[in-house]
Parts: C-alpha cells; sequence; structure tokens
C-alpha cells in the first residue's frame, strides 16, 4: 500500500463577495476527513478549490506519494454535488466516454468499468440512460466515474443528498472500503451523526475559516458543547 | 484528438436522443423556412382592393378587366365613399374617372402611402393598365388614319390618269394651235396676194366706171356711177377685211401655245409631286399602327435562363405536362433565382440556433463540473462543440441542396466544389457566432432570445427584405460585407452565371478573414469565460 500525504497550507480563495483565508489540513492514507458547516459557509467553494475548478487566491497545495511530490490532479477523484454525468447517455457511454477524457486505455476501462458496476450493483443499468436512472442510481453511476481511474484521492461533495438510509449506509461502507484501500477521502455533508460516526477528522469551515479536528474539540471545550448539532446550533 | 472525438460523439449523442431539440432546431426552423418560402407568390400582387369612381357615362369594362388580374375593383358613387373605406385600409386605392373637356380621361389615383412595401406595387400596376389602354387606345387612331391613307394611291391613280389625259389634251390643243397658227399665217399671205389682186381688180373696175361715167352715155354713164359706188363699197369691205386679217396677230396663239406649254410643264411637276405623294402614302402604308402608339420599345432580356436537365424534361414531356411553367418558368425562375439566398438564409438559421443549443447544451450539462476537472480541455470542448454542430447543420443542409439541384434544377452538383467550400465557411462563421454568443451568455433562454434578434438583424442586413440597393450608403457598405450577402453572391456568380472559383477568390479569401477574425474573437471570449468558472 502507497504512503499518501495531502497538505493544504495557508491556501486562501474568494468566490464573489465571499472569501476563505488560512485554510490548513493534513491528511494520510486511509483518513476520512469530514467537511461540516452552515448552507453558505464556503464548503463547495473550498472542495472546487482543491479539485481545480477554482484559483487558490494564496497558499499551497500538496500531495505526495511514498513522499515523492505528485500532481494532486491526476490522482484526483471528485464526485460533485450535483450528478455529473451526460443524461442522455447510458452509464456504460458514460463510463467509456469520462474514462477516454481521462486518457485510460480501452481494457483498462472495461476491467475498471466491470469490477464498479459489480461493486456498486448496477450491472443491470448499464444501458439505461442516465435521465432514466432513479436518484440513487444516478448517484451510485457518479460514484463509478468518480472511480474509474482509481483515484487516490477522492472527493465527495454532499455525496447522500436526497438518498434513502440503506443507500447512505452503502455508500459509507464503499467509503469505508476505499479507505481501507489506503485512500485519502474528503466527504463534505449535512449528516453530522454520519459524519461524527464514519470520519477519522472532521474539518468546520466557518467564517471564512476551517478549523481542523483539534481546534474543533478546543472551542466545544471552550462553549461547553457535547456533540456536533449543539456546535451548529449554538454558532 | 481522443479528447476531441470522444466529446464531438458525446454532443451529437446528446442532441439527438434529445428529441425536443431535433424537432425545435432542426425540424422547426426548416418548416418555418419552407413555409415562408412558399408563402412567396411568383406572381406578385395578389387580389388588392381598389376602388373606382366614375359620374361620367364612362366605359369601364377595359379598365376593369386589366386591373382585375391582379386587383379587385369595386365601384363607388363618389370619392369620398371609396376614400372613406381606404382610410380603414378596406381599399389601397381609389381611381377617380373624369372625362376632360378634350375627349379624353383625367384619371386621378389616391393612393394609401401608408404600406409603402405594396402600394408602389399597386400604383405600378395601375400605370402599366393605364399605359397599355392608352396605348391600345392610340393604336386604333392610327389603325383608323392608315386605313384611310389604304385609299389614296387609288385617287393618287386617278389623278395620275386625269393628269395624263390633260396632258395628252395639252399636246392635242399644242399642235392644233400650231396648225391654226400655221393657218393663219397662210391665210395672211394668201389674203395679202388675195387683196393685192382684189385692189387691182377694183381699180381696173374703176377705171371701166371711169371711162362708162365719162363717156356720158346713159344709161352707161349711171351704170358706171353704180359700178364706182359698188366698187368703193368693195374697196372699202376688202378694206377692213383686209384691216381684220392683217389684225389677226397669231403671236396671241402662240401666247397660249406657251401659255399651254407652261401648264404643262406644271403638269409634269404635278406628276412628280404626285410621284412624291405616292412614295410618302406608300410608306405610310407601311408603318405598323403599334410603331405610332409605342415608338419606343423595351425588350426584357433576363441574361440568366435556367438550363433543362433532359432527363427531367423528357419526365415532363412524357407525362404530358405543360413545360413552358417549367422552363421559362416565371415560377420556377422567380424561385430559382431567390433559391440560393435561402439556402444561405437556411445555413444562418440553423447553424445559429444550432450551435448555441449544443455550445449550451456542453457549458449546461451536469457532466461540466467533471468535465472541468480534466486538464487541457480547452481546446477539445472547442472543437468538439464546432464539430458537433458542424455535422448536425450539415445534414439538412445537403438536403436542401440536392432538393436545390434536382427540384429547382440548379447546377449545384455540377459546381459542388464551389457550393460546398461556400456553405462550409458560412456554417463554420454562423457557428462560431452561436459559439461566441453562448460562452458570453452562458444562459440558455437569454442565448436564444439574443440569437434571435441577431437573426433578425442578419436577415434585415441581408437584403433579403430590403434591397441593399435601397439602403441608405453606410447601412448597404455594412451589409455587403456581410459575410451572408458575399457569399450570397459568390454562389450566385458560380451558379447562375457559371464563373469559375478563380473569379470568387477575392469573396473566399474575404470570408476566410471573416472566419478567422471570428474564430479569434470566439477563442478569447471562451478563455476569459472559463476562467471565471461558478
Amino acid at each position: 500500500m502507497e504512503n499518501l500525504y495531502l497538505e493544504v497550507s495557508n491556501v486562501a480563495t474568494s468566490y464573489k463577495n465571499f472569501s476563505m483565508k488560512n485554510v490548513n489540513f493534513s491528511l494520510k492514507s486511509g483518513q476520512i476527513m469530514g467537511l461540516i458547516g452552515h448552507s453558505g459557509s464556503g464548503k463547495s467553494t473550498l472542495v472546487k478549490t482543491l479539485v481545480g475548478l477554482k484559483k487558490l487566491d494564496k497558499g499551497q497545495i500538496n500531495f505526495y506519494i511514498d513522499n515523492i511530490p505528485a500532481v494532486l490532479n491526476n490522482y484526483l477523484g471528485y464526485s460533485p454535488q450535483e450528478n455529473s454525468l451526460f443524461p442522455y447517455l447510458t452509464l456504460k457511454e458514460n463510463i467509456i466516454a469520462f474514462g477516454k477524457l481521462k486518457g485510460l486505455s480501452k481494457s483498462y476501462i472495461n476491467e475498471r468499468m466491470n469490477l464498479l458496476l459489480k461493486k456498486l450493483k448496477l450491472d443491470y443499468a448499464q444501458n439505461k440512460k442516465i435521465v432514466e436512472l432513479s436518484g440513487g442510481m444516478a448517484k451510485r453511476a457518479d460514484l463509478i466515474i468518480t472511480l474509474l481511474d482509481d483515484p487516490k484521492v477522492i472527493i465527495l461533495d454532499e455525496p447522500f443528498a436526497g438518498l434513502d438510509f440503506s443507500l447512505i449506509k452503502f455508500i459509507w461502507n464503499t467509503i469505508g472500503s476505499l479507505a481501507g484501500e489506503g485512500k485519502i477521502i474528503i466527504v463534505s455533508s449535512h449528516f453530522l451523526p454520519d459524519i461524527q460516526k464514519h470520519c477519522t477528522t472532521l474539518g468546520f469551515v466557518y467564517g471564512g475559516n476551517l478549523y481542523d479536528t483539534k481546534q474543533l474539540i478546543y472551542i466545544m471545550k471552550q462553549k461547553k458543547l457535547f456533540s456536533l448539532e449543539d456546535l451548529f446550533e449554538r454558532i | 484528438m481522443k479528447k476531441t472525438i470522444t466529446l464531438t460523439i458525446v454532443s451529437i449523442k446528446e442532441f439527438v436522443r434529445n428529441w425536443r431539440s431535433i424537432i425545435l432546431l432542426l425540424i422547426l426552423p426548416l418548416l418555418l423556412i419552407g413555409s415562408f418560402f412558399i408563402s412567396f407568390s411568383a406572381e406578385g400582387l395578389q387580389e388588392l382592393p381598389v376602388g373606382v369612381i366614375t359620374n361620367s357615362n364612362i366605359e369601364l369594362n377595359e379598365i376593369k378587366s386589366r386591373l382585375s388580374e391582379v386587383l379587385v375593383t369595386k365601384e363607388f358613387n363618389n370619392l369620398d365613399e371609396c376614400l372613406f373605406e381606404l382610410k380603414q385600409y378596406k381599399q389601397y386605392a381609389c381611381i377617380e374617372i373624369i372625362r376632360n373637356i378634350n375627349f379624353g380621361y383625367d384619371l386621378n389615383l389616391h393612393y394609401d402611402n401608408t404600406k409603402p412595401l405594396v402600394i408602389w406595387g399597386v400604383v405600378n400596376h395601375i400605370k402599366t393598365t393605364v399605359d397599355y389602354i392608352k396605348k391600345e387606345k392610340t393604336k386604333e387612331i392610327a389603325t383608323k388614319v392608315l386605313e384611310q391613307a389604304e385609299d389614296a394611291p387609288t385617287y393618287i391613280n386617278i389623278i395620275e390618269s386625269e393628269l395624263n389625259s390633260l396632258d395628252r389634251n395639252f399636246d392635242d390643243y399644242s399642235s392644233k394651235l400650231d396648225s391654226s397658227i400655221y393657218n393663219m399665217n397662210n391665210l395672211k399671205l394668201n389674203q395679202q396676194s388675195y387683196y393685192s389682186s382684189s385692189v387691182d381688180n377694183l381699180n381696173a373696175l374703176d377705171e371701166y366706171a371711169n371711162y362708162l361715167v365719162s363717156s356720158g352715155v346713159q344709161p352707161y354713164s349711171q351704170y358706171g356711177y353704180e359700178i364706182k359706188a359698188k366698187s368703193s363699197l368693195l374697196r372699202n369691205n376688202l378694206n377692213t377685211q383686209n384691216n381684220d386679217i392683217n389684225s389677226l396677230n397669231s403671236g396671241n396663239l402662240a401666247d397660249v401655245k406657251d401659255s399651254l406649254r407652261n401648264n404643262e410643264n406644271l403638269l409634269n411637276e404635278m406628276r412628280s409631286n404626285i410621284n412624291s405623294l405616292r412614295y410618302y402614302i406608300n410608306e405610310i402604308n407601311k408603318i405598323d399602327p403599334e410603331a405610332i402608339a409605342d415608338p419606343i420599345q423595351l425588350k426584357f432580356n433576363p441574361t440568366y435562363l435556367p438550363e433543362i436537365n433532359p432527363e427531367t424534361l423528357e419526365k415532363y414531356k412524357t407525362n404530358g405536362s405543360s413545360i413552358d411553367t417549367l422552363i421559362k418558368g416565371e415560377t420556377l425562375l422567380t424561385f430559382q433565382v431567390i433559391f440560393p439566398k435561402i439556402l444561405l438564409l437556411i445555413v444562418m438559421f440553423i447553424s445559429l440556433l444550432t450551435s448555441s443549443f449544443i455550445c449550451l447544451s456542453y457549458l449546461e450539462s451536469p457532466a461540466i463540473n467533471r468535465i472541468n476537472t480534466i486538464k487541457k480541455m480547452f481546446v477539445p470542448s472547442f472543437l468538439a462543440v464546432f464539430i458537433s454542430s458542424f455535422l448536425i447543420i450539415i445534414i439538412p443542409i445537403i438536403c436542401v441542396i440536392i432538393l436545390g439541384n434536382y427540384l429547382f434544377l440548379l447546377p449545384f452538383f455540377k459546381k459542388i466544389l464551389i457550393v460546398l467550400l461556400l456553405i462550409f465557411i458560412s456554417i463554420s462563421i454562423y457557428v462560431l457566432i452561436g459559439m461566441g454568443l453562448s460562452y458570453l451568455i452562458k444562459k440558455k433562454s437569454l442565448t436564444l432570445i439574443v440569437s434571435v434578434f441577431l437573426l433578425i438583424f442578419l436577415l434585415f442586413f441581408s437584403g433579403f427584405i430590403l434591397p441593399i440597393e435601397r439602403m441608405g450608403r453606410i447601412p448597404a457598405k455594412i451589409a455587403l460585407n456581410f459575410p451572408g450577402n458575399i457569399a450570397s453572391d459568390a454562389l450566385n456568380k458560380s451558379v447562375f452565371y457559371d464563373q469559375p472559383l478563380s473569379s470568387l477568390n477575392s469573396a473566399i479569401l474575404i470570408l476566410g478573414l471573416i472566419l478567422i477574425l471570428i474564430l479569434m474573437v470566439v477563442l478569447v471570449i471562451k478563455y476569459f469565460r472559463d476562467k471565471k468558472i461558478d
């Protein structure tokens, strides 16, 4: 298993009138970071900055594989908040299209496609158009594309929106197994109990800043808060 | 290139599988343009109402029947009634016919000049009708005059023969006069000798009478006195006769003869005048009344007449259809000459709308967030939208070209290289414009509204609604340099007048430069808009 290390230091980014500054955190192989915060706090902005959709105003994002610097974008898997597939193409066609866009070979695409379809239980739906899939199936399909090139860092932006309990559980299990394979995973969500349960580290976005787990615990102690729900209610 | 091909295939599949896009962007524009195309009548203005007013007992049927070929005439009792309807847009014009004092007609035309695009066609038709009737009337009168002139040669011949007879009489009179003069001169000569002899005889008689008188013997002396008296009487008579004869002047006869000669000369002069008159009458008889009524005739010779494909011609002949309308085809010809412009308008409409739609579908696709995370997608995404738009657009355009070639008998296939080159450049230009708008505005509804306004603007400046020749100088200069008009002129030159590619070099060069310029602008727009990703 490779030794992965992601370091975000002094990152600042802005969008329209909103800005984030001094974002600092680091993650290792197998860690799952839960990104939490109120709506409009900047979670999606931070996520888009990490994946390269928004430019860094300041700071650095460094990624290492076995202590060797690597370009994060080449090993990144990103699942946006909204379903991001071609709606009128079938699942199989989406997989092949994105595989080719990512520069994967035909055989590798087929291999990964068969594996992921089975893993995410969508083999029967591979010839259905995305518009014909249910919300849960579309989310799983989106995950397949995210995992198609076997990324080492996976960022999931609100992956549980609109899903039922069993599907949420399924996805957390998948996330857990991916973490078990040594990948770094960042999950942004509003489902605080699940975040608390499944994530190894937290990132609380508030007031244009990111508070890591240590800082979060300190704040909660200071304010005598015992749960993340209390934190959200009081702040 | 792999990414470009992948995205192109994705774009085409997305477009084709969305039936709404096919109907809205391909079928609907073709239907709209087809109905727009069909709505044009090759016969021009039809069945427009026009009022006719006359108070005099004037025969209107001729005017009405000529006007009724295009206009619907309605008779009114007075002008006010007609003007009332005109101001309610129930009539386009009111024609008031009044007889004037010179036995002609005054036609007062009151026309609705609030409809400039149509009314000049109406006025022109009325003017043409009036001119035609004027011409016919003039021809009628000229014919009557010329008919009179037809009898003239007969009268001239009669005059000529009378002149000849007069001439002969003159000759006769002249010779009789000569004879009279001769006889007179002879008479005078004979008279002289007769007189002399008579005088001698009378002298001798007087001498005898004197002898008798001097004898004093009665009755002989008495006889002598009677003989002397009679002799004196006779001498007097003889002298009188001699004087009378001497007074006869053959000079008068000679004068009469000279007068006769002069009259004969006058007769010859008259004869030659009559010959001239005959010549002019003959020339007049050769005149066509039409030439008097219509001395300056304008003949129309269109420089372009369609060739007929022999197979098509045979097919029509076998079907027994009349091919007159096909060949000279007022209908066919009119549609033929506007077909290339229609083709380029279709190119403009479909290219602009389809490329906007495809580009916006790509930009607004749920997959865009994922695509934007993939590096080096600027050129492939641009090319994919362009190529997929182009491939979708080219299919209906090729259908229209085939229609033009086989149904409207335009030599598109004969000039396929030039046609395809011009179509390719035109499609590219409008596709890029559509893409530029999409990259700039990024919202589907707003982009399509702006596209519609742009299309209306381009349609207006295409010269299809208002000819460029009727625009002001600056707008006309701008319109002439629009890519649609440059392409249209080049296409017309090639298709109608068989101009080779070399004569179209400047047009193709300008179109190429416009294409490159628009390409640069669109790439810049895309670059800056890509930087500002939401």
